[in-house]
């Protein structure tokens, strides 16, 4: 972990309607730190990652990624995508191009790069999630694991500084959970910034810098995973904590 | 209960038996149901058939006036114009089939199958209608003639049935044998025949090279350009049968060439420009300009020689931004709108000039007719279509509002409306020095009908892409306009192809309804000219039968095109 801070959010406020969904967060996330948010449903963490590359918009504080200040303007929000690779719970392949298509897309049309270059990195992604055999199969042909790993490796050929992944195992089969969950230690390993939303308190206590816990929009506690998971201060975490251990 | 599957050495009268005993008879009111069709289906079949093949039918009317039923009266000297317009059809079919390996999955199974049906139903049609005993007996050899066949070879292939012994070419070949046998055996002009052949020298020497061009050319280029030369050929075949390639009046000097050449000059670097420098502001501040100005460009008394390609400026203006950025996008762009430039400017010159003559005096009519109006309408209605259903499904309200608008607008007239709209008030709102013909009117009238049609199917194509497909699309920093063209639009067209095949039939059917508007399609020779010939004085049951069973065949054959489609992009499946 570096001194340098890759993103900084200060007070975010976040409605949907009349509901209130992010209460005032406060957080900065260093370079090469991987931050595990955990809480119980409709806490707002999904929500909170969703602000940091725009497909949700908040309506109070502020956003920065990398010192790129998140605004309305649309070239703006197209760089900080391009920097922040993101990985959803259904995956969200897309299913009428081959894996190897799905990969090289956005190499091509975002990063600009020739067909050649982008089906070399796609293919050397594939070999680092695992399934370089499945390059020319379409997505519906592949297991929900196998699935995952595409995903991750298609956010990866962007060469992002940042990774969110938004409950990135909870649409799998109990067996496929690990072999997702393997790519994203190896990928935390190599220094990679990420912020991960989930369940896997495993996957927290194994490789997480700092564990935050969300609920009712604001953020309860936050700190490293030996404080997080031996000795939590607040009831509210402690009670959540006691009913999914 | 499901009984176990028979074992493989079980016959075949066994397996029928207990096929009808568990689909057919397997209760007392399945039975009855069962009884009851069977009875109804013979009735009517024997009605329909044997009021087709009644007694006294001249058959013989029709080889005659294949003429009219063609091209009515276009000038027999102007008919090489026709043949050529079908030659250009015939190469880019043969190097379509080649390049996107249409069918080729003949199987013997399936062959035997086909076979082994059509030998039965003729043998049923034989044995149930009331006609005189030589067509009875000849129809009874022909089914047992193909059902022999079907038995034959299903032991000449036994063991593999499922082998693709029989490959597009040689399907290819023998159609086009049989079609020549019968050409040359029927009693028509020499110089008919003569050209027949050279169209069936066409489609199998295109074909040939189309597999040439298949192991040379990435498959990503031969079916862009093939697609492009398509849409192109609806203009130059348009050109070919309506107009001569004569320039007229228009001040070619004057006003075409300069237009054309100023516009490819500073076109193309403006290509250049908005092509490398891609992250500019400028250039947006540019293609926004270019924008209004091509919008106002419309109320000024200006020639429509501008108009368009200052539209079509602004168009490729916009584009840039998506498709510049490198050096292959950018010198791509520049060939891009050299090349429209090009086309557009001969285009416009030859067919809307001061005095754009009908060179030929007469209307192309006829199935000709027909497809011309059926192609280029659906041509046409594709773009519109997906324009629309964009613009409805858009976060722009001003979009939105226009586009719904016109859907709703179009969509609540009668076909027959939008017709006379074409033919008596669309020149009206169009400057002085542009009068559309009759035949280009229709088909913008056919085209403004059935894109809104369209628009409705592509939208509901749109509405059932998951929202996390537009999801993804962003968090990798794809554009709106990306985004669209690669990852919804293809989605959301692959997912529709049922009911638009559907919608391209219909239309195919709808351009009957251009007679009343004076033009004589397909379905008005056979009903008004053909049966007044003094050849053929009356014979209007025989000619409306020929035209059932043309119009059936073409349908047919493409709903069947659309099965294939859809199996080739797995429909349901991904």
């Amino acid at each position: 972990m570096s001194e340098k801070d890759m993103i900084v959010v200060e007070d975010l406020n976040k409605w949907f309607g009349d509901f209130h969904v992010l209460r005032g967060i406060t957080t900065t996330i260093k370079e090469r730190e991987v931050v595990v948010v955990i809480g119980p449903s409709g806490s707002g963490k999904s929500t909170f990652i969703r602000c940091i590359n725009h497909l949700e918009t908040h309506q109070a504080g502020r956003i920065a990624v990398d010192g790129v200040e998140l605004t309305n303007d649309l070239r703006n929000i197209e760089k900080i995508r391009s920097e922040v690779g993101m990985v959803f719970q259904q995956f969200n392949l897309f299913p009428h191009l081959t894996v190897i298509q799905n990969l090289t897309l956005a190499q091509i049309w975002v990063r600009k790069r020739t067909r050649t270059e982008a089906e070399a990195t796609a293919r050397r992604l594939l070999e680092r999630v695992g399934i370089p055999e499945q390059a020319e199969k379409f997505p519906g042909q592949l297991s929900g694991g196998q699935q995952q790993r595409v995903a991750i490796a298609r956010a990866l050929a962007m060469d992002p500084k940042i990774m969110l992944f938004d409950e990135p195992t909870s649409a799998l089969d109990p067996e496929m959970i690990k072999e997702v969950l393997d790519v994203m230690k190896e990928l935390a390993r190599s220094g990679m910034t990420m912020i991960v939303v989930t369940h896997e308190m495993g996957f927290a206590r194994e490789v997480a810098d700092r564990v935050m816990f969300f609920d009712y929009g604001q953020i309860v506690e936050e700190g490293t995973p030996e404080h997080f998971f031996e000795a939590p201060e607040h009831d509210r975490t402690k009670l959540f904590l006691s009913q999914i251990l | 209960m499901i009984a176990p599957p028979l074992p493989e050495d079980v016959g075949a009268i066994r397996r029928w038996t207990r096929w009808a005993r568990e689909n057919l008879f397997s209760s007392t009111f399945n039975s009855v149901l069962t009884v009851i069709s069977i009875a109804m289906g013979v009735v009517v079949v024997r009605g329909v058939f044997s009021y087709i093949f009644a007694s006294g039918r001249r058959w013989y009317v029709i080889p005659p006036n294949m003429k009219l039923y063609m091209s009515d009266v276009y000038p027999v000297s102007a008919m090489g114009r026709l043949w050529l317009s079908l030659g250009i059809v015939m190469v880019l079919t043969g190097l379509s089939l080649a390049v996107w390996r249409a069918g080729g999955r003949l199987t013997p199974a399936r062959l035997s199958s086909f076979s082994s049906g059509v030998g039965l139903s003729l043998l049923f049609v034989a044995a149930i209608i009331s006609i005189p005993s030589g067509v009875r007996i000849g129809i009874a050899i022909a089914g047992a003639v193909f059902f022999l066949a079907s038995r034959l070879a299903k032991l000449l292939w036994a063991g593999n049935e499922d082998a693709e012994v029989i490959s597009l070419m040689g399907l290819l070949l023998s159609a086009v044998v049989a079609v020549l046998v019968v050409v040359w055996i029927l009693p028509i002009e020499h110089g008919t025949r003569v050209s027949i052949t050279i169209q069936a020298v066409l489609l199998v020497g295109s074909y040939l090279i189309g597999l040439v061009v298949r192991k040379a050319v990435p498959a990503g280029v031969s079916k862009g350009s093939l697609v492009a030369l398509w849409f192109l050929s609806l203009p130059v075949v348009y050109l070919v049968v309506q107009r001569g390639p004569t320039f007229g009046d228009v001040p070619v000097m004057a006003m075409v060439i300069p237009f054309a050449a100023g516009f490819a000059i500073f076109g193309a670097a403006y290509m250049w420009w908005a092509g490398s420098t891609h992250e500019g502001e400028a250039t947006k501040v540019v293609s926004a300009l270019l924008v209004i100005a091509s919008i106002a460009i419309w109320f000024t008394s200006l020639a429509m020689l501008p108009r368009f390609l200052l539209l079509a400026l602004t168009v490729f203006g916009l584009a840039a931004s998506t498709f510049g950025g490198t050096a292959r996008g950018r010198n791509g762009l520049v060939a891009g709108w050299i090349a429209a430039d090009l086309f557009i400017a001969y285009f416009m010159a030859v067919s809307m000039g001061a005095t754009g003559i009908p060179i030929l005096g007469n209307y192309i009519g006829g199935l000709n007719l027909t497809f011309l109006l059926a192609i280029a309408g659906i041509a046409l209605a594709f773009p519109l279509g997906i324009l629309l259903a964009l613009g409805r499904t858009s976060s722009m309200p001003i979009f939105r509002l226009l586009s719904t608008g016109y859907i709703e607008v179009i969509r609540g007239v009668p076909m027959i409306t939008m017709l006379f709209f074409g033919t008596l008030v669309i020149n009206r709102f169009l400057p002085a020095d542009v009068g559309l013909d009759i035949v280009v009117a229709v088909i913008v009238a056919i085209a403004m009908f059935a894109g809104a049609y369209l628009a409705e199917n592509v939208r509901g194509g749109l509405q059932s892409i998951p929202k996390g497909q537009r999801e993804a699309a962003q968090a990798l920093g794809l554009t709106t306009v990306q985004m669209t063209v690669l990852i919804t639009l293809p989605q959301a067209l692959r997912a529709v192809i049922p009911a638009i095949v559907g919608q391209v039939i219909t239309m195919f059917k709808d351009t009957s309804l251009v007679s009343i508007v004076g033009l004589a399609e397909f379905l008005r020779i056979a009903q008004k000219v053909v049966p007044n010939q003094t050849g053929s004085l009356g014979s209007l049951q025989e000619s409306l039968l020929f035209a059932v069973a043309v119009y059936w065949v073409f349908s047919f054959g493409t709903s069947r095109a659309s099965m294939r489609l859809e199996k080739k992009l797995g429909v349901g499946e991904r």
